[in-house]
């Protein structure tokens, strides 16, 4: 196997599960990453998956702040809980 | 310790959006919610002492959240199979040297796409539905609330490894669904 080879043995499922995953480092040190790094770089449908899988995060963000955040309603369960948990306490 | 008006009436003020958000992402109507977010607070107030300063309240909040709302029949039943389903279907996209077997969503024009972008957080609350409780969770906190995963464990009571596997899962769900109703996301 070269060197070329080498840097570019690294599978789209892992590269897939790694970036869905997000909260584990990669295993494997500085030449892992640099493995993932080309993979990102040089296969496309990977670069789409990870563009998909960040896209569905800013999307539920966009649409969370939007309809659960109309000033009065929040105030007026505000208003409510406050009445509620004040008296039981 | 019992707290004061003005200490409940400020943590409500602090802390009702998220659990409102989380109780709204888990997939409790407005009512339920706020009873929800209402047990919450009387769980924490009443419990306060036990409250551990290892984690910050909000954590603690949205652990007691999750409890509250696992209790409920609605989030219970189901989880096994979704699981199944989420990891077959994700098998299934690789050949035998584990690369992509099926790049898919290429097939919309332009203007679909247009159309589609407009209406896409709609689909994505309706993709929400077929998740299930942990996973919703598990991505409100991470996504929306922009929480670290040391924090969305202590909430959760899961172990990074679980946490990487459940977000796996959520995510990988989120996508299938949204190309199965035709959705671009990128």
């Amino acid at each position: 196997m070269t060197l070329l080879d080498s840097l570019m043995d690294f599978s789209c499922k892992r590269f897939a599960r790694h970036i869905a995953m997000g909260v584990v480092p990669l295993e494997g040190g500085p030449y892992r990453r640099l493995q993932f790094c080309i993979h990102w770089l040089i296969c496309p449908f990977c670069k789409r998956y990870w563009k998909e899988i960040r896209e569905i995060g800013k999307i539920q963000r966009a649409s969370r702040a939007a309809p659960y955040h109309p000033t009065v309603r929040m105030t007026d369960v505000k208003d409510r809980l406050k009445q509620k948990l004040i008296k039981a306490s | 310790m019992n707290p004061d008006a003005q200490e409940i009436a400020s943590l409500i003020d602090r802390y009702t959006d998220n659990l409102m958000r989380a109780a709204f992402s888990l997939g409790f109507p407005e009512a339920e919610a706020e009873e929800l977010v209402q047990a919450t607070f009387y769980a924490y107030l009443e419990g306060g002492s036990r409250f551990e300063r290892r984690s910050q309240i909000l954590t603690y909040l949205f652990g007691i959240l999750y409890n509250k709302a696992r209790e409920t029949r609605r989030l219970q039943a189901r989880h096994e199979s979704i699981d199944k389903a989420v990891d077959d279907t994700f098998e299934s996209h690789f050949d035998t040297e584990d690369h992509w077997d099926q790049p898919s969503m290429d097939s919309m024009t332009e203007v679909e796409k247009k159309a589609q972008s407009a209406h896409i957080g709609d689909l994505l609350k309706e993709c929400l539905d077929g998740l299930s409780a942990i996973m919703r969770m598990a991505f409100t906190l991470k996504e929306v609330e922009g929480m670290d995963s040391e924090n969305i464990c202590l909430a959760l009571d899961l172990t990074t490894s679980n946490l990487g596997v459940t977000l796996f899962r959520a995510r990988n769900k989120l996508r299938e669904c949204l190309m199965s109703k035709g959705a671009v996301i990128s």
